[in-house]
């Protein structure tokens, strides 16, 4: 992770072979990557760009508990769509990421 | 799956296996790896590979193993996931299998919280002309509702995206064989042809495939 440019490259900082939701699913699962990375910045009020390029592909399961499960932890809709800019040649990607942040529940 | 074989086999297909085994959904221990270096497939279609292969892995870890297996052989005691690769000519085939409760047990114990899936899962049911809950209908209405993009609260799409494997590709096949049913999806250029099944016997656990044809000048 580059900390002063405050940006997260999921493939080289995290995994490029993401997969499952929770903890007892695997150690690289969306909860792991959103207490990593996506929430200590929410709590710092810094914004964070996060590059998904890198990895293979993401499960739906690892998108929504990454990015939905921020809404779940009492953050904003608008704080975490303002917050946090999704980078990808993918334009599916960034609508499905987004939509799992608009349709979770608080 | 514990099954020793004392005679050794030098026959093509069955040399030719990539073999994994796991019991959590990480895909670092060599899956990733053996999907993202497959050959002869575009990068946009073995993305898709992943991402399937990813939702087969959750599945098993979130609800494959949700209760003992019904067999009463008190097998699959570690919860486990088997994957299966071969790459001939012209030819790509991943298959992925447990031996946990199956598809037609884990999806309507899971709608039990959802009452609006419940009446949609039996509005599909019955405008397939299935009356009775049927295990190759059931695997297929969940698939279908999938496609249709509900989202069950904080659920995602798995079923669908592991279709989208086949959907992106010119010609290939899909099927998901679980205890007495299965489901085939099958797309032969601009043609698809989704079926389901009803067997006798149950199989007592989940064998999901992907085949794909590879494109001659690939292959």
């Amino acid at each position: 992770m580059n900390p002063a440019a405050n940006v997260v490259d999921v493939g080289q900082d995290f995994t490029r072979f993401p997969a499952g939701r929770t903890y007892s699913d695997g150690p690289f699962c969306g909860e792991a990557f959103r207490d990593q990375f996506l929430k200590p910045a929410l709590e710092r009020r810094q914004s964070l760009t996060v590059d998904l390029d890198s990895a293979l592909a993401y499960g739906s399961s690892f998108l929504e508990e990454a990015f939905g499960g921020l809404i779940r932890l009492g953050f904003t809709k608008d704080e975490v769509l303002s917050m946090i800019t999704l980078k990808t040649s993918d334009p599916f990607l960034k609508a499905e990421i987004e939509g799992y942040i608009n349709s979770a529940q608080p | 799956m514990g099954y020793q074989m004392k005679i050794p086999s030098d026959r093509d297909d069955v040399i030719h296996w990539q073999v994994f085994h796991g019991v959590k959904a990480d895909a670092t221990q060599g899956v990733g790896e053996a999907i993202e270096n497959l050959p002869n497939l575009p990068r946009t279609q073995i993305a898709k590979l992943f991402r399937s292969v990813s939702e087969a892995l959750t599945n098993v870890t979130q609800h494959a193993y949700m209760k003992p297996r019904q067999d009463g052989t008190g097998l699959a005691s570690d919860r486990g996931w088997w994957m299966f690769v071969r790459q001939e000519p012209d030819e790509l085939t991943v298959s992925f299998c447990d031996l946990g409760v199956g598809v037609p047990y884990t999806v309507p114990e899971l709608e039990k919280h959802s009452s609006w899936l419940q009446t949609r899962l039996k509005s599909l049911l019955r405008a397939a002309g299935v009356h009775t809950h049927q295990e190759g209908e059931i695997i297929q209405a969940t698939v279908d509702e999938k496609r249709s993009r509900f989202q069950l609260q904080h659920r995602g799409n798995g079923f669908a995206n592991m279709v989208e494997a086949i959907t992106s590709v010119g010609n290939g096949k899909m099927h998901i064989v679980s205890n007495r049913g299965a489901y085939t999806f099958e797309k032969s250029g601009t043609h698809e042809d989704a079926r389901a099944f009803n067997y006798s016997e149950s199989i007592y656990g989940t064998v999901i495939g992907w085949h794909i044809t590879l494109p001659k000048e690939a292959a």
